[in-house]
């Protein structure tokens, strides 16, 4: 009061203005309302200097409102802001209040200056206002929090009310604002850290992120052999679902023996059918895409034919066209009819279908076939290699052709004659090839020896007699290829198949051709020709002693001197076959009460097998980074077989990097490949010049950290990275 | 967006045709190098097929001769 002269002065007003001024918090612009009223008389000038400025922190669109805004409502709830404010300082502490009124008045003023506005304590500028009552009790903290709280909220009304109209991102930052507003006007001691949901939701987004960047990196494997696979299903979306399982089977297990992530050169849909090792390994060998495709193309062999036979055909089928290296045509719908006749047998007698159908049919019928024949015998077996396969195939396409003669079942024969008598040209290579696959089977010599003996004899008689040349003889004549490799199976075949009508001719022929084939592998063609007449002979007078070899030799010379004339080449072939021939356990005998065991044995040894395998499988570049690199460089559209060709052609340039590395080392008289090797390598091939260097095609095309590590960089105080 | 070179996979292969043959420290990068500038070729060879026969597709034919082109340039 008294020293109002001293205080009002304008420039000592802004003075205490600007004392007091930091100490109001420039967040908590709508505090001064309740104040404003009270002191307006005195302060209004003050007030309106510090609430002006103060709301200068609030957003520009808002400011002037809101300035506009507590104006007025300050002005309209005066008395509201006051009673309100007035209770809740009453409740906290009228004591306080009491005492600090008493007691200290500056400081009171100065608490009250410091929430409602910058106003100097001690000034007083207008003496009407001094009567009111200067109850300015020490404001709790949580009131004071509270009351904060509330203008604020009344702020966010007011600037949501008009953000409405403005953009979304406007209304992102006035709630960005309003966050940071609250989270400012939080004025505890130790604010706990709370995750914002922008925050949390990145850090739930980055998880699922790595996690699939590891899934894709493990499944991209997993997605290169699903490519190749897929691929391999439209090339096979034509085969016959049974047939599918052979060479599904075999791509199945070619992949996981070529190259796990993928070679696309296998062209066959896989459904891995797991149970057997032969097929694992003969897929590997039957990964050469053009068999496969072939392979696949080819009518379904036994439709009648239980999967698993069909899984095998396709299993042999495959390896055998590979071991032979043969791509005869496609004609396996003979072989498919043949099997459909016969049914009464087992899986025997589905192989002597095959059997029959393969000799009437293309080499490939045969090699399907032979492997159903083989498959079933040569399990237990446990031929492993493909080559295997492929005598067990023979191994069963005879057996197959004893079924045949055991079954009794004129229709295949007959529809096998049939197909013969079309299939001239074919059989020919047919029987080369059986002649070969033959040769690889393992077949007892003892029956060989004896069979060419006894049967050599009697081809050279009955071989003017033959005309009608029965699907059987030429099966025989396969069979005893297979003989060759594996007597046993002939003799038990016709003992198992117990047929001796058809097996007659069966037999004879059988005998005839065995024993040739058998001799094939020792002897010179001409006479394993005869020899196979005579093997066959013997093979069936051996089993079945009461059949007149004549008749046989006759019922099979004509044929049989057809066939022995194409043997030749075969039987040369099979000559070298036969030393490398896995001896077979001959027990056909064994064997074929083994067919139900079979599943079992054959699951856990292609498990093993197959695993096995998959460690010792071929190194490979992954397909998935050759395709990224030529689509990148390529840059248009590219077919999708394309990249067959190009992982086959990557291979083959591996091929011929290795020899040539190797031809440079050893010309320099080193055994490890040095920079000036590689360097020798591209210069020859035209890549590195005299106006391009190694260095810059380095920095071109490798990234920067191989680039580091191969061209040594020199950096500040005489390092050189990499270090010598 | 390029993938690392797959070094391991480098030095089974070469081992695979050349098992006596040894690996100076390093020199895979320059063997992908030599692969990378190979797949160039290969497709600049195939685009041009491509162009020649007016498609917009790289088709089979293109790369088979562009790949005997190629594999015939790229020996030492």
């Amino acid at each position: 009061m008294a020293p109002d002269l001293e205080t009002a002065t304008p420039r000592l007003l802004l003075r205490k203005i600007f004392q007091t001024q930091p100490e109001v918090s420039p967040v908590v612009p709508k505090i001064t309302e309740p104040w404003e009223p009270r002191e307006s008389g005195s302060e209004t000038h003050s007030e309106r200097l510090s609430n002006t400025s103060m709301k200068i922190q609030l957003p520009d669109l808002v400011s002037e409102d809101t300035a506009i805004i507590t104006f007025h409502t300050s002005r309209n709830k005066r008395k509201l802001s006051i009673s309100e404010f007035e209770r809740a300082v009453d409740k906290r502490s009228s004591q306080n209040l009491a005492k600090s009124m008493s007691d200290d008045k500056s400081s009171t003023r100065s608490l009250q200056a410091s929430f409602s506005t910058p106003v100097p304590p001690n000034t007083i500028e207008k003496r009407g206002l001094l009567r009111r009552p200067k109850n300015r009790k020490t404001v709790n903290v949580d009131s004071f929090e509270g009351g904060v709280e509330q203008n604020l909220l009344q702020i966010k009304d007011a600037e949501n009310y008009l953000v409405d109209s403005q953009a979304v991102s406007m209304i992102g930052t006035t709630v960005m604002m309003n966050d940071t507003k609250i989270a400012l006007n939080n004025t505890e001691l130790f604010v706990q850290p709370q995750l914002s949901e922008k925050s949390q939701g990145r850090l739930s987004a980055l998880e699922p992120q790595l996690l699939a960047r590891n899934v894709l990196e493990r499944g991209s494997r997993a997605f290169n052999t699903a490519e190749p696979e897929s691929q391999k299903e439209h090339l096979a979306s034509n085969v016959d679902p049974e047939e599918e399982m052979v060479p599904e089977d075999h791509e199945d297990s070619a992949l996981d023996h070529a190259d796990r992530s993928g070679p696309a050169s296998v062209g066959k849909a896989g459904s891995p059918p797991r149970d057997h090792q032969d097929y694992a390994q003969q897929s590997s060998y039957a990964e050469q895409v053009s068999g496969l495709v072939s392979g696949i193309q080819k009518e379904p062999l036994t439709l009648n034919v239980n999967p698993e036979e069909e899984m095998v055909q396709g299993d042999h089928e495959d390896s055998a066209l590979y071991h032979t290296d043969r791509s005869s045509p496609a004609s396996m719908g003979k072989a498919g009819s043949l099997p459909k006749d016969q049914q009464d047998c087992t899986q025997q007698s589905s192989y002597a279908e095959q059997v029959s159908g393969l000799v009437s049919g293309t080499f490939h019928r045969q090699t399907l076939s032979t492997p159903a024949v083989t498959t079933s015998r040569g399990r237990h077996l446990g031929s492993l290699s493909a080559q295997r396969s492929t005598r067990t195939s023979l191994r069963e396409f005879v057996a197959h052709v004893i079924e045949k003669l055991n079954c009794g079942n004129e229709d295949g024969i007959t529809d096998t004659e049939q197909e013969i008598v079309k299939d001239g040209a074919e059989k020919e290579g047919i029987a080369r090839e059986v002649t070969e696959l033959q040769s690889n089977m393992e077949y007892s010599e003892k029956l060989g020896e004896k069979l060419r003996k006894q049967t050599t004899s009697h081809i050279n008689e009955k071989r003017q007699a033959r005309t009608p040349v029965t699907p059987v003889e030429e099966e025989v004549m396969i069979e005893d290829a297979e003989n060759q490799n594996s007597g046993k199976d002939v003799v038990e075949f016709p003992e198992n198949a117990g047929a001796r009508r058809l097996s007659r001719q069966s037999s004879a022929a059988f005998t005839r051709y065995s024993e040739p084939t058998r001799k094939k592998s020792i002897e010179p063609v001409e006479q394993t020709v005869d020899m196979d007449d005579g093997a066959v002979v013997e093979d069936t007078s051996e089993l079945e002693e009461h059949k007149t070899e004549e008749e046989e030799l006759s019922e099979d010379g004509a044929k049989s001197e057809e066939l022995s004339m194409e043997m030749p080449a075969f039987v040369h072939a099979m000559a070298d076959q036969v030393s490398l021939s896995l001896s077979t356990p001959r027990s056909l005998k064994m064997a074929v009460p083994k067919l139900s065991p079979k599943p079992p044995p054959a699951k856990q040894a292609p498990k093993k097998n197959r695993t096995e395998q998959r460690r010792k499988r071929e190194p490979a570049l992954p397909s998935s980074l050759v395709k990224k690199i030529f689509r990148h460089y390529v840059k248009m559209p590219v077919a999708r077989d394309v990249f067959k060709v190009v992982e086959k052609c990557s291979e083959q340039y591996f091929k011929q990097l290795s020899n040539d590395l190797e031809a440079y080392t050893k010309h320099a008289g080193r055994k490890t490949v040095e920079r000036a090797d590689l360097e020798l390598l591209m210069r020859r091939q035209g890549l590195v010049t005299d106006e391009m260097p190694l260095n810059v095609l380095i920095e071109r095309h490798l990234p920067l950290e191989y680039r580091k590590l191969l061209i040594p960089v020199a950096t500040s105080g005489n390092k050189v990275i990499p270090s010598k | 967006m390029k993938r690392a070179a797959p070094r391991s996979t480098l030095r089974g292969l070469i081992k695979k045709h050349k098992p006596r043959l040894r690996l100076a420290t390093n020199m895979e990068f320059l063997v992908h190098l030599n692969f990378l500038l190979f797949l160039h070729r290969l497709a600049e060879e195939a685009r041009i097929n491509a162009f020649e026969s007016k498609s917009k597709i790289i088709k089979l034919e293109h790369v088979i001769s562009a790949a005997k082109i190629t594999l015939k340039k790229s020996r030492g």
